[in-house]
This record gives structure tokens, sequence and C-alpha cells, in this order.
């Protein structure tokens, strides 16, 4: 009898013991709860010299598809970071420069690899350069924190059927013969994003799409990895852009923010 | 005032000049998109043109093997690799050993004398050595989807000829390397430095790569146990820096030098994989592969 209790009571502490571990690992940080509601906060109110986030990208993120602005909500939290650092990077100084004191630059080891791969990357914008370049560190890590963790659900666009067809194509795909793999090779399945560098591309509205796309052809955007993006957008026509645009708005797609 | 002298002073007077950012494209940048010379190479139907009959149903199961071999086909696999992460694009790539090239290849004189290589058998050593599974029997439905899927890609492509693309580029991707036999061609130090920077973002730092959700890998993993066998073709050097010069990084192939290839595989292959299944526990021991 004895024995049994005491049987009975180190299952209840086990039984416990596990209820809180397994709280304890999926519980949100503390210092992340504190991020998303400073970013909250930053985001609907802005501050001196940094207008709020809600003006432009709507009440949680979701974008304004008729204004081609993209939608934050349910991004991955590095890849926003990311994005935001490269906003407010000033352009590094090109042509001739000289260090105050010389020094013997032939011992440096070189490797020959893709312009980004060596610079931080670049992403110019004229509205959202200025913005990123007067957020703080902190700032920059609790939006993202706030905007990753917002619910998400894509309004799939109707499109025209052979429109959709050649995205489909395209985004499975490819356009092999040239070399060019399909978007979701790297973006993930129906483009849901796969960590901090592929993120998502379901649900984002068209005109950012094309926009973006032709801004990494032209070189005004350069911060994916490995050049592999632009590698991407050079062989893509101005007919590649507008079916692709149309079918990743046409997928269906839920974020769920954790 | 010569132009690189103001240049200098320029850069004196005012090293921290905000550069207005213009968006024009940059010289070396590609912005008409060049047109390949027509037929130069094969170029299989479209997925929307599989007829809808019963050929056509198996045609489309076969490509859904393809695409996701660790679901589809799993009572043969042995690790979660599909078809398609190493023949590209849905088995459409050039260079990637592309299935409308190889179905005219086969039936073929085999490596080992006095063997015929099916194309069947050809899918069963894929499934044995690079799947590290089991042998798909000739009358099993995963086998007749693929072969099905195969022959429909290679609709209209010459049989028994030297078709543009096909397999891993030739093979001449190591032209001009010392090769010393095996892996001493390429270096496993100047390999890791390159695996660092150009294929860490996808494959991970352990060679890992990046799981699906549900099942198969997203990105293939290159070494360990979830990766291919050393029975594999691409766990030879040559055949690796091939692969590697013709389709990696994903979407820029042909941006690595021979030479730089041949490291990287090195590198790669110089890591822990499984074993050849034709190499016993004991044979193993006594110091072959």
């Amino acid at each position: 009898m004895k024995i049994s209790r005491w049987l009975l009571a180190g299952v209840a502490v086990l039984g416990l013991g596990v209820a809180f571990a397994t709280y304890w690992q999926s519980r949100t940080p503390p210092e992340i709860v504190a991020a998303r509601k400073m970013g909250a906060e930053l985001s609907q109110k802005g501050r001196n010299g940094v207008p709020a986030c809600v003006s432009c990208h709507a009440t949680k993120g979701e974008g304004n598809a008729a204004k081609g602005l993209p939608r934050l909500a349910g991004l991955n939290a590095g890849y926003i970071a990311r994005q935001l650092r490269d906003f407010g990077r000033e352009a590094p100084l090109t042509g001739a420069h000289f260090d105050k004191i010389a020094r013997d630059y032939s011992k440096t080891p070189r490797i020959n690899l893709p312009y980004s791969t060596l610079t931080p990357g670049l992403r110019h914008d004229p509205v959202m350069s200025p913005i990123a370049k007067a957020l703080k560190p902190d700032e920059i890590e609790a939006l993202a924190q706030y905007y990753a963790a917002q619910d998400f659900v894509a309004k799939p666009l109707a499109g025209d059927p052979e429109t959709l067809e050649r995205g489909e194509d395209l985004a499975l795909r490819g356009k092999p013969e040239y070399g060019v793999p399909g978007c979701f090779a790297c973006h993930g399945q129906n483009a849901v994003g796969v960590g901090a560098v592929f993120p998502s591309l379901a649900g984002q509205p068209p005109p950012y799409i094309i926009d973006q796309l032709n801004r990494w052809q032209a070189g005004s955007r350069d911060n994916d990895e490995n050049g592999l993006m632009r590698s991407v957008a050079e062989w893509m026509t101005e007919g590649d852009k507008q079916a692709i645009a149309a079918y990743l708005a046409n997928l269906t797609y839920q974020a769920d923010g954790r | 005032m010569k132009g690189w002298q103001a240049l200098v002073l320029v850069s004196l007077a005012s090293p921290s000049a905000a550069l207005t950012f213009v968006d024009a494209p940059l010289p070396g940048n590609l912005v008409e998109v060049p047109v390949a010379a027509p037929g130069e190479v094969f170029i299989p139907p479209a997925i929307v043109d599989i007829p809808e009959d019963k050929q056509g149903d198996l045609v489309k199961l076969g490509r859904r093997i393809f695409i996701d071999t660790a679901n589809l086909a799993r009572r043969y696999g042995g690790n979660q690799l599909s078809c398609a992460n190493c023949h590209l694009s849905e088995g459409r790539k050039p260079n990637a050993a592309p299935m409308w090239a190889a179905w005219g290849r086969y039936p073929r004189v085999g490596e080992s004398p006095g063997t015929v290589q099916s194309f069947e058998a050809q899918i069963q050593d894929c499934f044995h050595f690079n799947l590290n599974g089991q042998s798909p029997p000739l009358d099993s439905p995963e086998m007749q989807a693929l072969v099905a899927y195969s022959q429909w890609l290679a609709t209209d492509a010459p049989t028994r000829a030297e078709l543009p693309g096909q397999g891993f580029g030739g093979g001449n991707a190591l032209a001009g390397v010392p090769q010393g036999g095996g892996a001493s061609a390429g270096s496993v130090k100047r390999g890791q430095v390159l695996y660092r920077a150009q294929c860490l973002v996808c494959h991970g730092a352990n060679g890992q790569g990046i799981a699906r959700r549900t099942s198969g890998y997203h990105f293939p993993p290159l070494w360990g146990a979830a990766s291919y066998s050393a029975g594999s073709k691409l766990a030879r050097p040559s055949v690796l820096a091939a692969y590697l010069q013709a389709n990696m990084p994903l979407g820029r192939g042909g941006s690595l030098s021979a030479q730089q290839t041949a490291d990287i595989a090195a590198y790669v292959l110089a890591q822990p994989r499984p074993a050849d299944p034709r190499v016993g526990l004991l044979q193993r021991l006594r110091g072959g592969r």
C-alpha cells in the first residue's frame, strides 16, 4: 500500500516535470515577447523621424495589392531584419580610395567571387531607405519579430488560365533550357519560403513581384546570396515576370505567426 | 586635369559623400535576354500537353514519383532523396542527366564486361546506390510509371544519338586539371573554403541539406547517413566535379572553374557517406572502401 502511494507520487512528479519541460520548450522567450511588443508599438505609432509602418503596409502588415506594397506578415524574422539593414546601408564608395597609412594588400588572400558575396548587400528604395536608416538595431529586430509573428491568409487573385499555366511552368520547372531553376526550387513548395535567405513569395502583390524582378535585372537590388537571384532574374522576359507574378498571387497560402 | 586626378581629389575631399543611386542598368548586366539558337538543346513537351488517357495518367504518376520519390516510392527507397534532387527541373535540365537524353541511350553495354544495361536496370541501380534502397521490380507500378514518364519526356527526341546536354555536360569538365588519379586532383582544403562560400547557404555547414516539412528534401544532403552511397556514380570525383560545374550553384551553372569544382568535389567526397552496398562488412574492415 505504502509503496504504491510512493509510486503514484513519483509518477505525478514525473508527469508534472514532463509537462513543465514541454511548456518550457514551447514557450516564447521573454525577450522575443518584449521585442514583439516594442515592434507593435513602433509599427502602429512610429516615432520622431520614423513614420508608422501601418500607413503603407496595412494594419497587420498585409500589404497593399493595388499599390504593389509588399506584405510583411508571416515573413521570416531574419529576412525582414536583413532587408531593413540593407535598405539603410550606404552605397559603398567607388573609384580611387587611399588609406591614410599605406598597407600592402598584395598578401591579402583573394577569392574570385560574385560582388554580392563580398559586400553586405544593397537594396535601395527612395521611400524605405531613409526610414530604415533612422531605425536603431534593436528597433529593426523588434519590427522583424513583430511582423514574423503575424497571421496572414492570402486572398488568391483570379487570372487568365493561359498566363497561370505558364506561371506554373516557370514556378515548378523554370527554364531548364537556359539553366534557370523554377521559383519553388529555392523558395519552397508553393513559395512558402525557406529560412531567412529564401523569402515567402506567395500572397505578395503582383506589382511588387514585377518591380523587384526589374530591380534585380537593373542591379539596384543586390542583396542576394551568391548572386543567385540576380542570375535567375537576368533570364526573365517581361512576359515571364507577368506570368510568375500572376501565378504567385493565385496561390493559396496561410502563414501562422509563430 | 586628368580624369583620375579629379577622382582622387573628390575622394579625398569628401570620403563619405552620399552617392546618388541611379536606377539604370549596370554596364555588365544582361537586360536584353538572349535567345538560344533554336535546336541547340532538345526541349521536352510541356506538362499541359500530357494526353488525357490511360497512358497520360501513367506519365503523370511517373512525374509525381520522380519529384516526390521519398513519399510515393518509399517502399523501395532507403533514404529521403528524390529523383528530381539530382535530375534537376523534373528531369528536364540539360547537363543534369536529363531523362529525355537518357531514354534513347539504352540498352547499352554495361561497365562490367559481358553485361548489357537496360533503362530499367539503370533505374534499379539508382534506387540501389543513390537512394540506398531496394531495386523496384520491373513490373512494379513505380518502375512502369518512371519509364513512361521518361519515354514521354523523350517524345520526338532522336534515339541512339549524341544529344547536346546529355549526361553531365560531356564529362570534360576536368579538362586542364592536373589529375593524379582519384580525388587528388582537387584540394580538400581549397574545397572547404569554396564550399563555405558557394554551397553552404543551401546545403548547410554539415552538408545536411534542408528537409521539406512533409517528405523528401528541399536541398539534398551531400554527405552523412542521409546522402547517397559510395557506390553511386556521383561519389566519383570526376563525375561529381562535372555535375557541379554544369549545374551548381543552382541557376549559376558554369560559374565555377574546373579546378574549383574539382576542389569542392574533393571536399564533399572526403566526408563520410554510406558505404557501397556491393562491398561487404568484412571487406570494408579489411581496408576496402
